[in-house]
């Protein structure tokens, strides 16, 4: 048996021969779904993730074959599609900040950190939910899809400095919103009275 | 922790995707490939074996025979008993003492999930009870402009030992069997199912925000249990032919078994048909028993295999069917495990061109469909069967 058939190639074999395409859709669907799961939910995963891999079947002929992983390319694709369920999104977005909600803390991760991430979790959820969706996208297939600059900017076909500029924005807005909303009672007293006797 | 690290701690680990979701998807891309189907669409029964699909590339050229309807006639019908011949041996092997009713202070738990085939009217048909636009209608289509749609339900029923049920129903993600149709439904608000409007009943939200209901009826209906979930099925005998003459003639006056039968008229099959498919659901029926259904069914002419059929919870087995009336185009399946004769699911499904432009919907969706999940005795309501 010979080696498996990079995206690329499979994806230039597949437009004569169709079945070629499966390979992409067997090295990439967890992914995909997984991206799509944390962003919609897993109620939608199923769907827009089978409609993912439909989507870019009918457009294979547009891959840009100077590219070897098709992954962008498809997470740009579930991408567009989720925008296509923007209601539902903030809804998962939102339920992660609800108590009780599970969360995905590393293990290595300290005990002063895991209370931050605990306490933020609310205020972290109704940021994301309340982004434009331009610096969404890039901030979560920066931080869920783990893509980096150069795959984001292809994944969203656009420039890897709107890339960059548009991810620094998503990040300062949650920094400062966290900031804001973030600060336990004490922390606020504390500032108060700088601000009165500073 | 930056914001990085804490988007990152979000939301819980992704989960690999379920295998049955991963196989959909493939076998809609699959479809696609030659210029069918574009997309996979919700509880329409597809057949071929899930390890057909996950093979790989080898499977793609098996897909487009997986997806045809199933064959008809006698090999499909000889394959039948066969099939029915081992679950009786199967059944009879079990070692489960049949169920007896709960103690006082305990009750018969029993988990489902049940999708039905409703209409909706995209417009709203007019006033509900209260004043309220509804948009879902009766149980069929039918009626001009209404769309078809699949209303998925988990129910939960505890059952005391008078009959008396507790039921929690929760609603899952209804269905479209287009883009178009889900589409309309977004754009009038997306209305809930009649049973679960906030208008008519009394509605909650569980934790992951699912509309639920919780009631107290002094009978447990919509599943197997309006035929008697607690009934003594001792009396039955345990051979087959003989319990086949016993649920054709439950009125009694059956001809005596070295008797030379008439023929029986097609009518009389399909109440013993249904007789037959109740035992074998029944948590009240023996081993024996059991396997003596299995054994009598494997005789009546008219039931086909299918093999490899996966039910509304998405478990697969083999799936016994038959025409529900003559020239009816509905078809009842029951879905069984091989491996252990329990059945996962009781359905009826549009499997003729009548019936479903009737209904307006294509062949092969599910008309109503009842997945089993866990039953068993419990001690308190906030118990649930573990198996």
């Amino acid at each position: 048996m010979g080696q498996p058939l990079p995206d690329n190639a499979a994806i230039a074999a597949s437009i004569d021969d169709p079945a070629e395409f499966a390979a992409v859709f067997h090295r990439h669907f967890d992914v995909v779904h997984g991206y799509i799961r944390k962003r919609a939910g897993v109620l939608l995963a199923d769907d827009l993730a089978a409609q993912t891999f439909l989507v870019a079947f009918d457009r294979r002929a547009s891959f840009d074959q100077s590219w070897a992983s098709a992954r962008p390319w498809l997470l740009g694709i579930a991408t567009n599609l989720i925008h296509g369920k923007r209601r539902q999104e903030r809804r998962q977005l939102r339920a992660y900040g609800r108590a009780g909600a599970e969360i995905g803390f590393d293990p290595l991760e300290g005990t002063e950190a895991r209370a931050d991430a605990e306490r933020l979790r609310p205020q972290l959820a109704t940021v994301l939910a309340a982004l434009p969706k331009a610096e969404l996208d890039p901030l979560l297939l920066y931080a869920w899809a783990e893509l980096g600059y150069a795959e984001i900017a292809a994944a969203l076909e656009v420039p890897v400095g709107t890339v960059k500029s548009r991810l620094s924005r998503a990040r300062r807005r949650i920094r400062e919103q966290l900031r804001l909303q973030g600060a336990t009672e004490e922390q606020r007293q504390i500032a108060t009275l700088e601000v009165d006797h500073g | 922790m930056d914001e990085i690290a804490l988007l990152r701690a979000l939301p819980p680990e992704a989960e690999e995707p379920d295998a049955a979701a991963r196989a959909d998807a493939l076998r809609a891309l699959v479809a696609s490939f030659d210029g069918a189907s574009p997309a996979a669409r919700p509880f329409r029964r597809r057949r071929g074996t899930l390890a057909a699909l996950l093979a790989g590339l080898a499977a793609v050229a098996a897909i487009g025979a997986a997806v045809l309807p199933a064959g008809s006639g006698p090999r499909t019908e000889l394959a039948a008993a066969e099939v029915l011949k081992r679950a009786a041996v199967v059944a009879e092997s079990s070692n489960a003492a049949p169920m007896r009713p709960p103690a006082p202070g305990q009750f018969f738990y029993l988990g489902a999930k049940v999708v039905e085939l409703q209409g909706w009217l995209p417009d709203g048909p007019g006033t509900g009870p209260k004043g309220s636009p509804r948009y879902f209608t009766a149980h069929i289509p039918g009626e001009p402009g209404a769309r078809p749609a699949l209303v998925p339900t988990t129910k939960q029923f505890w059952i005391s030992r008078n009959g008396d049920a507790h039921t929690r129903e929760t609603l899952g993600r209804i269905g479209f069997l287009s883009n178009e149709d889900q589409e309309l439904w977004e754009q009038a608000g997306s209305p809930p199912p009649f049973s679960f409007d906030p208008a008519e009943h009394t509605v909650e939200q569980d934790a992951s925000g699912r509309p639920f209901k919780e009631f107290d009826s002094s009978q447990a209906a919509g599943v197997f249990l309006d035929k008697g979930v607690f009934a003594d099925l001792s009396h039955l005998p345990t051979k087959p032919r003989a319990l086949r003459l016993a649920v054709e003639y439950p009125e009694g006056g059956a001809p005596s078994l070295g008797s030379q039968a008439a023929p029986r008229p097609v009518s009389r099959n399909l109440d013993a048909l249904e007789r037959l498919t109740t035992i074998l659901i029944a948590p009240t029926a023996s081993p024996a028993l059991r396997a003596a259904a299995f054994n009598a069914l494997a005789e009546i002419p008219g039931i086909e295999l299918e093999p490899g059929v996966p039910d509304v919870a998405r478990r697969r087995g083999d799936a016994i069917a038959w025409e529900v009336e003559p020239g009816s185009g509905f078809r009842h399946e029951l879905i069984f495990d091989p491996r252990t004769s329990k059945v996962l699911a009781d359905a009826q499904v549009l499997a003729g061109a009548k019936a479903a432009d009737e209904e307006g919907v294509p062949v092969g969706t599910v008309f109503r469909e009842t997945a089993f999940l866990r039953s068993g005795i419990v001690d308190s309501l906030d118990e649930t069967a573990r198996r």
